[in-house]
């Protein structure tokens, strides 16, 4: 993706700012915010599952907000402030929604992971005592074929009790 | 040696090893690896399900800027041999040669200096096909003047087979009910989070391909077997693999063009699977249907089964075995002695069909346990006693079922009953008759499952205990996400008496261990585990040759517990295994372990769920499961292994389906299409029991991957019947969607107005 391809239109310069660090690139006009992400920043822990923005493996914090960097252009992005699941740990210690998510096995292959977790970053931080519906109400846009939801349930609870 | 189990790490709940990278974004899955140069390729797919290649142009495609190469068949006809079945049936070419037989059948690809670019000039590929008759129904295939899928077939039935025992015709002539039915479970797909993708390097001599696979040592056999031309070395790496559930074990077209490429151009080449493509350029599972006869005594005794079992295999046979699979489970956890069954695969213009969790199994306890169902209803007997009176008893163990299949161990009705006790099966039930009483469509299903775990030839294991006490462990297993390096690291630790952080398992690398077999069929607890305690034995075995010597006792005066040999007779002379390990530069095992024979998991679920009247939708309220898995290693990862397992099954039942056009296009081709389980689908616990027969392996494992897709489908379907007990409707197909349920439901509303 280094390369600008050839028909994309003309390219655009972008300034991001990506857990902490500020970047500017220029790039082709229809590079997806995921493949920015990915290629050019080299941030491999945002995955892509679907095309249809339907699994949210792509789940990133743009702005304070989760969304589904399949499902953005990068420009889109310009100006932004974006956290990613390289983000969210401190020197080396794990968020307390990663800790939860390993304490209850909430996960198995992993792929849809950091995904769940950046959906769960903006979703306990403003709603500090959920209720395990509105839990599963948050997270219904994020798919995970391993585990059957139970532990991630009990992750995200957990993970509030935790964040208080 | 002394039990494995006296440790504190077998059988302890331990959260994984694995998990660190995978919870901090580092993992490694295929769409991580960048390699310097890499080139990206798109493949160009058939948009007709049956039709012969005209003429395919790539002129326009080859011109566009940043295209490197665009491949079809002809360019690599003399470079890789195609695929010959088992049962008769044309080749399938990697590229299709003359010939497409689906939707989705790679054609050409084409090679570009970034993604974006190959996927621009993939659509100037110009391709000039004559259209045949498609044949999308598998009956229809079977009928006389069918579209012929493989001209070397003189049938589209390219499989039968028939398996039979005791009088059939003198069970169905003294029998006072025959109960039949004809049931279905349709097409799905797996949908693992992370679609396929491989990578290859060739740098002259060694050609290094990773791929999201459950077979990597299949993979480098298939790639030195099929190129003309192979190379000096093959070294095949599976990377993080982000779920797989049977759909990554077969190999892939793509799996052998890619590394083909990467040779060709001389430069790294990536594919990785656009969703939309997963759904065509990924095996299919089940589509298995059956007409199924019972026939039984009045008091409820099962004299005799008839079947015919008929498996829609698509447009390969790669996979032909699976309605087998089905036919010879169907007597289920019942003693029947009298039995016929004939199974069918049939070809036709689809993916071709392949394992999916369960790989045949579902299927013949789906429809095993739905006939029990209805058979009971029939008599108006309750099912719990008809399967009761029914089962195969602990003393006829081991027990060879009517069509072959030999059980292990297990005490199966003594497990049902204890199930009913755990599950309360009695105030349940009367719970879901007092609220149908009140209106609520709710219901109660139970089942019972055998299925059968350890196969394939052997697992190899390669242990080393360093001088620094470091204990690295190399498998042949191949886990996709199960947590399996946890479950060894458990054994290891507690055979050698160190602690598990001195531990690391590795796997996945056909340059790190040789030979290997992988993970499928729940085998790798059972038979990967083995590999691993036969290695670690043999470490110890060496090691009390070296202890002897230097303690200056005989061998058989040393006894070996928890990492240390103390000399029986002269307790002060100890030597621990680090001391020896230290003393001989490290100690070292490599070993094949063979599986011998297979084990029969069995056990019994219980779905609750109501059905919401305005809707159709069916929500399951609760679940329960006692599942005999033998020992359980880690019971977190066993319980993962079961919820997971039940809530696929729970989609199975209630959502998904591959449906294909009257034509033959396939009509879900996303994740939107196609309904995937959310969190708001899943019940909001499983109430898991496990239970300890123990196997002939050496850690006593039965095995736990694919129990809950095997027992959930039966146990919802029930629940669901039960629900709408009023409605009298069966279940008789997977998926049974709201829609339907919805429209059965509008139905009896209308006939009640009348």
């Amino acid at each position: 993706m280094s390369q600008a391809p050839g028909n994309g239109g003309e390219a655009i310069t972008i300034t991001v700012k990506v857990n902490g660090k500020t970047y500017t690139h220029t790039i082709p006009p229809r590079m997806l915010l995921v493949h920015y992400i990915r290629e050019v920043l080299g941030l491999k822990g945002t995955h892509i599952g679907c095309d249809t923005s339907n699994c949210g493996a792509c789940t990133v914090i743009l702005n304070g907000k989760a969304v589904k960097s399949c499902t953005l252009f990068a420009f889109m992005a310009d100006g932004g402030e974006i956290l990613t699941i390289e983000g969210i740990s401190e020197d080396g210690k794990l968020h307390p929604i990663q800790e939860a998510f390993w304490e209850n096995h909430a996960l198995q292959c992993g792929f849809c992971t950091p995904g769940f977790i950046m959906n769960l970053y903006e979703f306990l931080s403003k709603n500090k005592k959920p209720s395990e519906e509105e839990v599963r109400r948050a997270i219904e846009g994020n798919l995970c074929r391993c585990t059957g939801y139970v532990n991630i349930v009990r992750a995200a609870m957990a993970a509030a009790e935790k964040m208080g | 040696m002394e039990s494995i189990f006296s440790g504190r790490y077998v059988g302890a709940p331990l959260r994984r090893i694995e998990d660190e990278r995978l919870l901090k974004g580092r993992a490694r899955f295929i769409d991580d690896i960048s390699l310097s140069g890499m080139l990206h390729a798109v493949f160009v797919r058939s948009p007709y399900p049956h039709a012969i290649i005209k003429s395919v142009d790539v002129s326009d495609a080859s011109r566009l800027r940043g295209v490197v190469a665009v491949l079809t068949y002809r360019d690599i006809a003399g470079s890789i041999k195609p695929w010959e079945f088992e049962v008769p049936s044309d080749p399938m070419y990697p590229l299709a040669r003359d010939k497409v037989r689906y939707y989705g059948e790679p054609v050409a690809v084409v090679v570009a200096e970034d993604p974006y670019l190959a996927a621009d000039a993939a659509e100037l590929v110009s391709i000039e096909y004559e259209p045949l008759e498609p044949v999308v129904d598998p009956l229809e295939a079977l009928e006389k003047g069918a579209p012929r899928i493989h001209e070397r077939a003189s049938s589209n039935a390219v499989y039968k087979k028939s398996y039979k025992c005791g009088s059939v015709e003198d069970a169905f002539s003294r029998a006072h009910v025959v109960v039949e039915d004809e049931l279905s479970m349709e097409r799905v797909y797996a949908a693992p989070m992370e679609p396929r993708g491989v990578v290859a390097h060739y740098d002259g001599e060694q050609l290094t391909v990773w791929s999201s696979t459950q077979t990597p040592f299949d993979l480098r056999d298939a790639i030195l077997e099929k190129f003309s031309d192979p190379p000096s070395s093959v070294r095949v790496i599976q990377p993080d693999v982000g779920g797989a559930f049977g759909a990554k074990i077969p190999t892939y077209p793509e799996d052998l063009v890619v590394p083909l490429l990467a040779m060709k151009l001389g430069r790294p080449v990536k594919w990785y699977s656009s969703r939309r493509e997963d759904f065509v350029a990924t095996v299919h599972g089940r589509d298995v249907r059956a007409r199924i006869s019972l026939a039984a005594t009045r008091d409820g005794k099962i004299l005799g089964i008839r079947a015919r079992i008929l498996g829609d295999l698509g447009a390969y046979p790669s996979d032909y075995w699976l309605p087998d699979v089905a036919a010879r489970i169907l007597t289920g956890a019942y003693n029947i002695r009298n039995g016929f069954v004939e199974v069918l695969g049939v070809c036709t213009n689809k993916t071709p069909l392949g394992p999916y969790r369960g790989a045949g199994r579902p299927e013949g306890i789906f429809f095993i346990e739905r006939m029990v169902d209805l058979l009971a209803d029939e008599l108006g007997m309750d099912p719990v006693e008809l399967r009761l009176a029914n089962m195969v008893r602990p003393e006829q163990m081991p027990y060879k079922n009517c069509f072959g299949f030999r059980y292990d161990s297990g005490d199966y009705p003594g497990t049902l009953r204890k199930a009913v006790d755990l599950f309360k099966v009695k105030d349940l039930s009367k719970w879901a008759r007092e609220e149908r009483g009140r209106g609520r469509l709710v219901g109660v299903g139970l089942a019972f499952y055998v299925e059968i775990t350890s196969g394939g030839p052997f697992e190899s294991a390669h242990v080393k205990l360093e001088p620094s006490g470091r204990v690295s462990i190399i498998v042949g297993s191949t886990p996709t996400g199960q947590g399996d390096a946890t479950g060894f690291a458990q054994l290891a630790a507690d055979i050698l008496g160190t602690s598990i952080d001195k531990i690391e398992v590795s796997w996945g690398d056909t340059g790190l261990i040789g030979e290997g077999v992988g993970t499928f069929g729940s085998r790798t607890m059972a038979v990967g585990g083995g590999a691993v305690i036969k290695a670690l034995e043999e470490i110890i075995k060496k090691a009390r040759k070296e202890a002897a010597k230097m303690l200056r006792v005989g061998e058989e005066e040393l006894e070996y517990r928890k990492g240390r040999f103390v000399a029986r007779r002269s307790p002060d002379r100890i030597i621990t295994l680090l001391d020896i390990a230290a003393a001989t530069g490290g100690l070292e095992a490599k070993v094949h372990y063979d599986p011998g024979r297979p084990v029969y998991p069995f056990g019994a679920h219980l779905a609750i769920v109501e059905v919401e009247k305005d809707t159709g939708r069916v929500r399951v309220l609760g679940y329960k499961s006692l599942d005999d898995v033998g020992k359980a290693i880690n019971p977190l990862l066993v319980e993962g292994q079961i919820v997971g397992g039940v809530v696929q099954g729970l989609g199975e039942v209630l959502y998904e389906q591959i449906v294909y056009s009257r034509d033959g296009a396939l009509l879900t081709q996303s994740l939107s299409d196609y309904g995937v389980p959310t969190a708001l689908d899943a019940p909001a616990r499983v109430e898991v029991h496990l239970q300890e027969t123990p196997t002939h392996h050496p850690h006593k494992v039965r095995g736990v991957g694919e129990i809950g897709a095997i027992a959930a489908p039966p146990a919802i379907a029930r629940a669901i019947e039960e629900a709408l007990k009023p409605l009298k409707i069966r279940v008789r197909k997977t998926p049974v969607k709201p829609e339907e349920i919805h429209r059965m439901l509008q139905q009896a509303g209308k006939e009640d107005d009348v």
